[in-house]
């Protein structure tokens, strides 16, 4: 079986015999470099290592909501995969580019509402800051994704919130 | 009866302050947050306290809760650790006011200290080289007239800021204007005001740790570089410096000294210079324990938190008589391990540690507060380790510390392991080039992987991963056709 995949935006083949499970050293083709794999430790019915031509290599894989590959953890250093093909059959995935920027402003790590400059209904300039966020003693200054009025403020100061929580809304 | 120390503080330093007072035969009775209840000072306290909530304010921030908790339990000390109160004089002032002994320098050293543009003045009257610096700011309208048409880049600091925080560089006179205004949002740093002062990307950075008791004796170690830093975080020290000559090395320890003995500074402490072109230029004093004080221990071995509970009492310093240098034996590194995510632009990372592990040599210390099982919040900056590694040579001790780093396991939490790994690898610094701006001048962010085997391997375990992946949905799909209600009907309907 043959695989097609970018792999940090290059193109690499990969060829898999279609009886490979891996239980046992099995030869794959990459480019055209042979390697063989086995595996080493599982858990959960999730792999955790691999031999790779005898070196053992810790992994982790990393995928997007749709279960599509996203990058790969090797000696905790990380590759990112984008597409790929097998066969001919395309399981071909490109991410949505949202042309219009959004007013919805979301949490992107767990932390705490350090300071809230705006109030409802404020009307706030583009890049203006509108609120500070604190984790882990970095502090982060949330600016308002385009001008506009805030039509929904989601934290009051020195709440600690979760990560994806909703900060504010413009319209 | 025993004494008691009270310790408001959490982490490695928690740790450290209870291991040895300890064994100094002292009552440790610690103070922590709800967030800690299931950290390690927790179970190595002889007794702890919770403070009602997590927020920093009322918990290791609230000097009156820390207050009446050691008026409640009769402690003889309090050890602030370092950050939070460690360097507040007002909370110093309020605990001798209570005869508490507060183990760091008195209230009105700390005030000295703290105001850094006061204590520059001092200095440059003293005749020392001192960093330019500006007057203070309040209100961005204010900028101009404190000079800043002047030489850029320069570096935006609360004028009693402390650990990074605030800290900005700007490039330019628009970008400096907006920084100080966005500064000046902040309430308390238009209480007490911001300045500004020159930023050498090419200088180095150099602190000399010192212990100087009543009777004006001092006790001088070798000269820590710290200049490595990524948001004002050192994450890189070596001791001694590749780049002092023995004359410039001098000149600091003489600088140091007249400039304490002016101020009278009793305790432990960093005098903090910027190194550039054989000219040192006084920057500023640290007076508190540090994570780098673990490179003096190795220096003298000795324990320092003994010898700064020793020197709070007003006991003199063992062995010293006048000013003695001590000569470093050894190159000693230390790392600080982070929980950040170095692929995505070092975003602190939290969660809970599936898997921890390490395998040290002798010339190891790995010093964290992890095991498997613990959790790391995000209540708290993201240091949670530090590592250090000596040897006789420089070339060694680099050597031996990227191969400790090889023998850590922390799964759970992404840490910046590999961006240290990369960092030690770096040409640049194993030459020595240790400057103030190295993450930008000269390490390559984008080459935190990829050599060309590396690539391959991963491109291996990509198909394996998508093959595996396949033959479980082929599985799975063969199970849901056995469910099918059609199916067992099929095979023995008699039909």
């Amino acid at each position: 079986m043959k695989y097609k995949f970018y792999l940090d935006k290059k193109v690499v083949e990969a060829e898999i015999a279609n009886s490979a499970t891996f239980h046992s050293p099995t030869e794959i083709k990459i480019d055209k470099n042979k390697l063989e794999i086995l595996i080493g430790e599982v858990k959960d019915e999730e792999v955790l290592s691999f031999f790779v031509d005898n070196k053992l290599r810790q992994v982790e894989f990393v995928r997007d909501e749709n279960g599509y590959p996203e990058g790969i953890y090797v000696d905790e250093e990380f590759y990112s995969a984008s597409l790929l093909k097998i066969d001919r059959l395309f399981m071909y995935k490109e991410k949505p580019v949202s042309a219009s920027k959004s007013g919805v402003v979301r949490s992107f790590i767990p932390g705490y509402i350090k300071k809230i400059y705006f109030q409802q209904q404020a009307r706030v300039e583009e890049n203006d800051i509108v609120l500070i966020h604190e984790a882990m003693k970095m502090e982060n200054e949330i600016r308002a994704p385009k001008s506009g009025v805030i039509k929904a403020l989601g934290v009051r100061e020195g709440d600690n919130i979760l990560a994806n929580h909703l900060l504010f809304e413009i319209d | 009866m025993k004494e008691k120390v009270l310790i408001p503080t959490r982490g490695v330093i928690a740790l450290d302050i209870i291991n040895s007072l300890n064994s100094m035969g002292m009552e440790t009775l610690l103070m922590h947050s709800p967030e800690d209840s299931l950290t390690l000072p927790v179970k190595l306290a002889d007794r702890s306290f919770k403070f009602y909530s997590s927020r920093l304010e009322d918990s290791y921030l609230d000097s009156e809760a820390i207050l009446e908790k050691a008026r409640e339990v009769h402690a003889d000390y309090v050890h602030p650790g370092y950050g939070f109160l460690a360097e507040n004089p007002e909370f110093s002032k309020l605990c001798s006011d209570n005869h508490i002994r507060f183990i760091g320098p008195e209230s009105r050293v700390l005030a000295a200290v703290e105001d850094k543009i006061q204590l520059r003045q001092t200095a440059a009257a003293l005749g020392l080289p001192v960093l330019k610096f500006s007057e203070l700011i309040r209100s961005p309208l204010d900028f101009d007239a404190c000079g800043g048409d002047g030489n850029y880049p320069i570096i935006i600091k609360p004028l009693k800021g402390s650990g990074g925080r605030g800290i900005r560089v700007a490039d330019y006179r628009r970008d400096a204007q907006e920084q100080v205004a966005n500064l000046l949002k902040r309430e308390e740093n238009v209480r007490n005001g911001v300045f500004f002062e020159e930023f050498r990307p090419y200088a180095h950075h150099i602190e000399i740790p010192f212990f100087r008791d009543v009777k004006d004796n001092i006790l001088f170690l070798p000269e820590i570089e710290s200049s490595i830093q990524r948001r004002f975080q050192k994450i890189f020290q070596e001791s001694p410096s590749p780049n002092l000559d023995e004359r410039l090395r001098a000149r600091l320890y003489e600088c140091s000294q007249t400039l304490l003995k002016k101020i009278n500074y009793v305790g432990l402490g960093y005098v903090e210079f910027i190194v550039e072109n054989n000219e040192c230029l006084f920057s500023e004093i640290n007076p508190t324990f540090q994570i780098n004080t673990l490179i003096s221990e190795v220096h003298l071995t000795s324990n320092f938190l003994k010898k700064q509970v020793v020197i709070s009492r007003g006991e003199l310093l063992h062995n010293v008589q006048g000013v003695r240098i001590v000569k470093p034996k050894h190159h000693v590194l230390l790392v600080s391990l982070m929980a950040e995510d170095p692929y995505r632009n070092f975003l602190p990372s939290t969660g809970q540690i599936n898997h921890f592990f390490h395998y040290s040599t002798i010339r190891n210390v790995f010093k964290t507060t992890l095991y498997t099982g613990a959790r790391v919040t995000p209540m708290y900056d993201p240091f949670i380790g530090k590592i250090l590694t000596y040897a006789v040579e420089r070339p060694n001790a680099i050597n031996d510390m990227r191969i400790f780093l090889d023998n850590i396991i922390i799964r759970g939490i992404r840490t910046n392991l590999v961006f240290l790994k990369h960092l030690l690898e770096n040409k640049d610094l194993r030459n020595g080039e240790t400057i103030i701006d190295f993450l930008h001048l000269k390490f390559d962010f984008s080459k935190l992987k990829n050599t060309e085997e590396e690539a391959i391997v991963a491109a291996a375990l990509l198909a394996a991963d998508f093959h595996i992946d396949n033959r479980k949905k082929d599985y799975r799909a063969k199970l849901e056709k056995m469910k099918q209600p059609g199916l067992l009907k099929r095979l023995f309907s008699p039909y």
